[in-house]
C-alpha cells in the first residue's frame, strides 16, 4: 500500500497576533545579528508561489552577499554537517539516512541529510502521520541543501518509507508557530501542510532552533528571497 | 519484505496524462480524478511475482511539466524500466514521445526496457489518438505497447508486469548485469530468495499475470 503522502489536513489554530510578536528572528538565531532584518511576509491564505530559480542560483556568492555578522560554521554541503548542523545531535545518522544507506536507492545513499521526526498536524490539532523530513545536498559541492525528502512508516510494516522528494527550489518552508514547534512547508502545487516536531523535551529546543537556523539560511542565503514567516 | 530483485521504474511523460493516477491504481487499487500536480518525485512501490521469484518494484513518479523537466533528466539514472504515458485524448501528448524518448535513452541505461502507454482508453469517445498509432511508434522504436485506464484498472498491473517480466527476461538472457547498479537492479537479500514463500502483508497484492486481459 502507498501510503499518502500528505493527505487533506488543513490549517492548524490559527495563529494570534500576540504569538506573532514572540520570539523574532533576532531571538532564535544566534550569533548572527538579526533585530534590523525585515522578514517579508507571504499573502495567504491564496498565495501563488513563483517558480523560484534553477538550483545553483541557491547558494554561492549570493548568500555570502547577505552574511552578517561572524560567518556561521559550515562548509560544503557534503561534509558531515549540513549547512552548519550536524545530522543529528549524536551525529549518528538517523531513520531517513539509515533507510537511504540501505541501499534500495542507490542514487540517494550518499545524500548528507539533516532530518527529524514530525507529526502532521489537523485542523484540530490532533495527529494525523507521522512524517520524517529532512534536507539533503544533492552534491558535496554545494553549500545549502537542495532537496527536501519526506518519509513516513509503511502501513503494511511500520517501517520508513520515502514518500517523495522534492528540490527545496519548489518548497517553501516557514516557521508556522515556534511555541508549539510547528513548520510549516508548502510546496508550488499549492499543496500545504503542518508539522510539529517531535523530540524529547530535553532535546527539541534545540533541534527546532536548527531547523529555524537552516529556513534562515534557505531564504536570507537564497535568491530570490522567499518568505519567511507569514501574516495572518 | 523479502525479495529476489527490485527493479527501479520511472514513469514518464507530459503533464496530465495520468502518470501518478496509474501509480495509484497500481499500489493502492483506487482512483482519484484530481491529483495535485507533482512536483520532483513521489515514491510508490509493490512486490509482484515473476517466474516464481518475488520482485520489489520501487516506482519513481515524476513530474511532467515542461518547467521540471530538466530536474526530471536526473531521475533516469539507474532505471530498469520506464513507463512513457500519452493522452489517447490529446494529441500533443502524443506529438511529445519523442521528445521523452530522447531523454531516456539519452540519461538511461541502454538496456532499459520501456514501455508505451496509452491511457485513459475509457474515454473513447474522445479519442485522439488511434491505437494503431501508438503500435507503430512503439513497433518503431523497440518499445511494449498498451493501452491503459488507470480510472477502470484496465491493463494498469498487466502495463507495469509486463515491464518486468521483460526485465526479467533480459536478465536471464544475460544482457542485463545484475552486479551494476547503474542498470537499476538490485539483488535482494540472498537468503530471502530461498525462503520467500508464502505472501506477507506487503504481498497481498502480489500476483503472476500470464496473459493481458484485453479489456481495453
Amino acid at each position: 500500500m502507498r501510503p499518502p503522502l500528505y493527505p487533506e489536513v488543513q490549517e492548524p489554530p490559527p495563529v494570534t497576533s500576540s504569538q506573532l510578536g514572540l520570539p523574532l528572528l533576532c531571538d532564535v538565531i544566534k550569533p548572527t545579528p538579526l533585530c534590523d532584518v525585515t522578514v517579508p511576509v507571504a499573502p495567504h491564505p491564496r498565495f501563488v508561489p513563483r517558480l523560484l530559480p534553477p538550483l545553483q542560483s541557491r547558494c554561492g556568492d549570493i548568500a555570502m552577499k547577505r552574511e552578517r555578522g561572524p560567518k556561521p560554521a559550515f562548509g560544503g554541503a557534503g561534509e558531515a554537517e549540513l549547512g552548519g548542523m550536524a545530522a543529528s545531535p549524536t551525529g549518528l545518522p538517523r531513520g531517513l539516512q539509515r533507510h537511504l544507506l540501505s541501499g534500495e536507492f542507490d542514487q540517494l545513499r550518499d545524500f548528507p541529510i539533516f532530518e527529524s521526526n514530525f507529526v502532521q498536524v489537523t485542523r484540530l490539532g490532533e495527529v494525523a502521520n507521522k512524517v520524517t523530513m529532512g534536507v539533503a545536498a544533492s552534491s558535496p559541492a554545494l553549500e545549502l541543501p537542495d532537496l527536501l525528502l519526506l518519509a513516513g512508516p509503511a502501513k503494511e510494516n511500520g517501517h520508513l518509507q520515502l514518500f517523495g522528494l522534492f528540490p527545496l527550489q519548489f518548497v517553501q518552508l516557514f516557521v508556522h508557530d515556534e511555541s508549539r514547534w510547528q513548520l510549516k512547508v508548502k510546496l508550488s502545487n499549492h499543496r500545504t501542510f503542518y508539522l510539529q516536531l517531535q523530540a524529547p523535551p530535553k532535546t527539541r529546543e534545540r533541534e527546532f532552533g536548527q531547523w529555524v537556523r537552516l529556513l534562515y539560511r534557505l531564504h536570507f542565503q537564497s535568491a530570490p528571497a522567499v518568505p519567511f514567516t507569514q501574516e495572518y | 519484505m523479502t525479495y529476489a530483485y527490485l527493479f527501479k521504474y520511472i514513469i514518464i511523460g507530459d503533464t496530465g496524462v495520468g502518470k501518478s493516477c496509474l501509480l495509484l491504481q497500481f499500489t493502492d487499487k483506487r482512483f482519484q480524478p484530481v491529483h495535485d500536480l507533482t512536483i520532483g518525485v513521489e515514491f510508490g512501490a509493490r512486490m509482484v511475482n515473476i517466474d516464481g521469484k518475488q520482485i520489489k518494484l520501487q516506482i519513481w513518479d515524476t513530474a511532467g511539466q515542461e518547467s521540471f523537466r530538466s530536474i526530471t533528466r536526473s531521475y533516469y539514472r539507474g532505471a530498469a524500466g520506464a513507463l512513457l504515458v500519452y493522452d489517447i485524448t490529446r494529441r500533443e501528448t502524443f506529438n511529445h514521445l519523442t521528445s521523452w524518448l530522447e531523454d531516456a535513452r539519452q540519461h538511461s541505461s541502454s538496456n532499459m526496457v520501456i514501455m508505451l502507454i496509452g491511457n485513459k482508453s475509457d474515454l473513447e469517445s474522445r479519442r485522439d489518438v488511434k491505437r494503431e498509432e501508438g503500435e507503430a511508434f512503439a513497433r518503431e522504436h523497440g518499445l511494449i505497447f498498451m493501452e491503459t485506464s488507470a480510472k477502470t484498472a484496465c491493463n494498469v498491473e498487466e502495463a507495469f508486469i509486463n515491464t518486468a517480466k521483460e526485465i526479467y527476461r533480459k536478465i536471464q538472457q544475460g544482457l542485463f548485469d545484475v552486479h551494476n547498479e547503474a542498470n537499476g537492479i538490485k539483488i535482494g537479500p540472498q537468503q530471502s530468495i530461498s525462503t520467500s514463500v508464502g505472501p506477507s502483508a506487503s504481498q497481498r497484492n502480489s500476483r503472476d499475470i500470464g496473459s493481458n486481459s484485453g479489456c481495453c
